[in-house]
């Protein structure tokens, strides 16, 4: 009897702790307690810069008007799958596909980061109404009066999606300006919004250097490729799993498991598989592996828009650049040559800066630096 | 009392799991040869996968092949309109060359095709998957497409 006691707490405690950690990925390490968002956001008013991870932070709590969804465990991808209720479109001159609310309670029903049936705080925009996901071609909007209204979009996108939306260099691009740091030191936060894509993150430039794949990556650094872009959100010191390995034959996807990296990023990502030209998602349309068929959970090819995910668990989508990335880490670790062409890491060359120089051209003036649309309204809210 | 407790919480459990494994449970164990691998992708590009006006005509052969994950994301797809040859048929196809890259489970594959009785020479990079890749994506993806769009003569009429 005694013994069943003991055994019974244990299988509880394991259920409380263990299950849950694995399931929301947090126990591969903890989250680390980041400041408040309202001291965050005193920085973001006075003219002084804000580290890119935090002003990624920021702009995903602004964006889901909701002060704890930077905080949420990732987004758990295999588990939740993508955005349901809504179908994409073809927009009529970018190419893309943009999505519409077509069920309106499925699409509230898919959200991760809001809250709408138990939603008791006001806020400046009522997403319960119109639920946002990610959007193709989504910038947001750069007024003239230095507001960033992350709500809107440009017209051509708001006459197919009536919701707030944006894509991944989108998203990248509107955290760079919150936080004050340049893009592209000859153009403003508006124009680079509208002309800097994924793939430009690849290259070093004028204002970012790269990282060598051998050194520790750092909240705020950016990984690249030609679809995608994420910024590190967190990454343990071995985010590859790489101590285990004993030599370079190892360093392949039998040894590099991406369900175990730990590496969790800020993005805006899209659909699992964006392969629907005639607007209806059918099984047909699903190119992929076997998870993609058989899994239980929605791939509907909308995407989800801004989150923290699991950076193993883009492998899902894009297989290649996600194992080139570890591929070359493993490389490295054994003074092995490789060429990783397909993905790359950048750093801003000033996020990690003490002290911040007074100017720089990879630096906004940042008296005009953008306000963002919607942050008064859960910083009244959340209070610290 | 407690062991009834705690049978109750180890069947929640076992069933959590089998939840788990369900998800994999029709991946295939075993994937093909590298060859066949290769085949399978390079069908897929004949069938149109990076010509989007054509892919009721690759809707109608993925599902046979459902142990590789062509990439759908890469930058050929940005050529999808300008169709470089229209490939007589497939049995014509002719995989002349495999060869091991540097880089672990990369393979180059070389291959042929027939064009109005005119042997087309091409070449496309695939890499091979293990774990649980494999399970996500499948056997195998393409790295790099073959450098020409060539479609099935057979597509032209089913889009």
């Amino acid at each position: 009897m005694f013994m069943g006691n003991k055994i019974y707490y244990f299988v509880v405690i394991y259920l409380l702790l263990v299950k849950d950690c694995l399931s929301s990925q947090q126990c591969f390490y903890p989250i680390p307690n980041t400041p408040s968002l309202e001291k965050l956001s005193q920085n973001l008013t006075s003219s002084t810069v804000i580290h890119p991870k935090d002003a990624a932070d920021i702009v995903m709590n602004t964006f889901y008007q909701n002060c704890e969804a930077s905080s949420l465990p990732p987004y758990n991808i295999l588990k939740l799958g993508e955005m349901r209720g809504y179908q994409l479109e073809k927009h009529p001159w970018n190419g893309g596909s943009v999505s519409k609310v077509v069920n309106h309670k499925e699409a509230l029903n898919s959200q991760y980061y809001i809250n709408c049936p138990h939603e008791d705080r006001k806020a400046c925009i009522n997403l319960c109404a119109q639920p946002p996901t990610y959007i193709w071609g989504g910038k947001g909007v750069y007024e003239k009066n230095g507001t960033l209204d992350l709500f809107s979009n440009d017209k051509s996108i708001q006459e197919i999606a009536h919701h707030p939306g944006i894509d991944c260099s989108g998203f990248i691009n509107a955290v760079f300006a919150v936080s004050g740091l340049k893009v592209r030191p000859d153009m403003s936060p508006s124009k680079v919004a509208f002309t800097t894509d994924a793939k430009w993150f690849m290259k070093p430039g004028k204002c970012f250097e790269s990282v060598p794949i051998d050194t520790p990556f750092k909240p705020g650094d950016i990984i690249s490729w030609e679809k995608h872009v994420v910024m590190v959100d967190q990454c343990a010191k071995d985010p590859f799993g790489l101590a285990k390995l004993k030599d370079v034959s190892q360093c392949t996807s039998e040894y590099l498991d991406p369900l175990n990296f730990k590496l969790i990023v800020s993005n805006s990502v899209g659909g699992v598989n964006d392969i629907n030209q005639d607007g209806t998602f059918t099984p047909a349309d699903l190119h992929g592996g076997p998870f993609e068929r058989y899994a239980n959970i929605p791939i509907t090819g909308v995407g989800i828009g801004v989150s923290k995910v699991s950076f193993g668990q883009l492998a899902l989508k894009y297989p290649t650049e996600i194992m080139e990335l570890a591929k070359a880490a493993c490389y490295a670790k054994f003074n092995k040559p490789f060429k990783h062409s397909k993905i790359n890491v950048t750093r801003h060359i000033l996020s990690n800066k003490k002290p911040m120089p007074s100017s720089s051209p990879c630096m906004e003036n940042l008296v005009e630096k953008p306000k963002l649309k919607g942050l008064e309204c859960i910083l009244e809210n959340c209070g610290s | 009392m407690y062991i009834r407790k705690l049978w109750f919480l180890i069947a929640i459990l076992m069933l959590g799991s089998l939840s788990i494994k369900k998800v994999y449970a029709d991946n295939k164990k075993n994937c093909p040869s590298v060859r066949d691998l290769a085949k399978t992708l390079i069908l897929m590009e004949l069938h149109g996968r990076r010509a989007p006006k054509y892919y009721s005509c690759l809707k109608k052969v993925q599902s046979k092949y459902l142990w590789v994950r062509p990439e759908q994301n890469d930058e050929a797809l940005n050529v999808q309109d300008k169709i470089d040859y229209w490939v007589d048929s497939i049995d014509d196809l002719n995989l002349t060359h495999v060869s091991k890259m540097k880089v672990s489970e990369r393979y180059k594959i070389n291959y042929s095709y027939k064009v109005n009785n005119k042997m087309i020479e091409d070449d496309i990079v695939i890499e091979t998957h293990k774990g649980n890749l494999r399970k996500l994506v499948g056997c195998a993806s393409i790295v790099s497409p073959p450098k020409n769009l060539a479609i099935l003569k057979n597509c032209k009429n089913k889009h």
